[in-house]
């Protein structure tokens, strides 16, 4: 059972970036999850493993966001990550083929919940269009400055409040990063249709 | 406009009722659709970049002392395995002749036993009544796999009564008393469970044959 103090304690070491708290919750999680998927699932241990890295990121994501408040029992929690990423892992593999690689396998999670009302067909162009996209992603984003890309994966990774952004990046109010964003996000815009001309 | 909007509905920014409005929108706009599909394509590429680049951060921060993750096998030679298993059984049989009742409550508990999985996507959205709800089955459904009756009656007795859930609330309070060795009012459920339409019901009647 995890007090409100000790999870205050680990949200802030999240929220600063220290490896500590993390590296605390993942040694709590790892062999109660893992082994409980492969109790449970048929998924091989390989497999478990990366469900388990992908649900720590989860993790730090929903304290990161404000989305968990709260917390019981890290490893119930964790297994509960865990759980929804192999069922939607496991419906992307059935309704794709097996994903190539990390990227490949980033997107059907990405894909693979409910998503938010697509029809079947527009889930299927949107993944052929991502996967269509990958290619200029990162060499758009590694075009931009790096307050730009900081910037950005607080904002559409870590899904941070504005607020909280503005504080870690030191701009004057949460509107500051909405307008820094939206110009950051343009000039990505740009870069990729740059980078789609190179290499066309 | 056009775009900043569809880039907050993307993120999860936008008010509620902006929400629903833009939602109204996209199903009668084709314009809108047709952007909205394109920049939903590419925020789906950026955060899959992210999220590599991020887990390839988290193992380099992890990696100070990854232990692989190994079952846990006994060091014992096999003869000494097969011995001590034989053992085992002799002194089962022996015990099942001489006390003829079967499995303890706490056993019969364990074995009917199985955890509680949670359905909220990825574990998100944890402060809905709903997720807490279900969080507590869970945590419920894990203390009692690790044999901590009376903690898990502590989380389940609050939510008796309540509606959401709550055939699984009677059947966990039902097995957390039976592991407690409370077997009366464990029964007591069980028998409610086994004159209704329940999704236990065959185990719950199952189970008071046993007891």
């Amino acid at each position: 059972m995890m007090t409100e103090r000790a999870f205050e304690q680990l949200r802030q070491q999240i929220q600063q970036n220290e490896g500590q708290g993390l590296r605390n919750v993942f040694e709590e999680g790892r062999h109660y999850c893992v082994r409980t998927l492969l109790k449970k699932t048929n998924c091989s241990e390989a497999d478990a493993e990366d469900i388990f890295m992908d649900a720590i990121l989860i993790f730090r994501e929903n304290i990161l966001n404000g989305k968990l408040q709260h917390l019981s029992n890290t490893k119930t929690y964790l297994f509960g990550i865990c759980w929804n990423l192999w069922r939607d892992l496991n419906y992307a593999r059935g309704r794709w083929q097996r994903e190539q690689s990390e990227l490949q396998r980033q997107v059907y999670l990405s894909l693979a919940p409910e998503s938010s009302g697509l029809s079947s067909l527009e889930i299927e162009e949107l993944k052929m269009a991502s996967e269509k996209q990958l290619k200029w992603v990162l060499e758009a984003l590694e075009k931009l400055k790096e307050n730009c890309q900081e910037l950005l994966k607080m904002v559409y990774l870590e899904k941070r409040k504005y607020e909280e952004v503005a504080q870690i990046m030191g701009m004057a109010n949460a509107n500051v990063v909405k307008v820094s964003k939206y110009r950051c996000h343009q000039k990505w815009l740009e870069e990729i249709q740059k980078t789609e001309k190179e290499h066309a | 406009m056009h775009n900043e909007k569809i880039q907050e509905y993307i993120e999860g920014r936008l008010p509620a009722e902006d929400k629903t409005a833009f939602e109204k929108r996209l199903d009668a706009e084709r314009a809108l659709r047709s952007d909205y599909m394109a920049e939903m394509a590419r925020h789906t590429a950026l955060q899959a970049t992210m999220r590599v680049q991020a887990k390839e951060e988290l193992k380099k921060m992890l990696s100070a002392n990854p232990q692989p993750y190994t079952r846990v096998r006994s060091l014992r030679p096999m003869w000494m395995a097969a011995a001590i298993a034989a053992g085992i059984l002799l002194l089962l049989s022996l015990g099942y002749l001489f006390t003829a009742s079967q499995e303890t409550p706490e056993q019969l508990a364990m074995n009917y036993l199985e955890p509680y999985v949670l359905d909220n996507p990825r574990g998100e959205g944890n402060e809905s009544p709903v997720v807490s709800f279900q969080q507590s089955l869970h945590e419920a459904s894990q203390l009692l796999s690790e044999r901590k009756a009376k903690e898990a009656i502590r989380i389940l007795k609050p939510l008796e009564g309540q509606q959401q859930g709550a055939d699984a609330i009677e059947w966990y309070l039902a097995l957390a008393y039976l592991q407690d060795g409370q077997v009366e009012a464990s029964k007591e459920i069980l028998k409610d469970i086994s004159t209704k339409a329940h999704y236990r019901k065959a185990q719950a009647m199952e189970l008071l044959d046993r007891l």
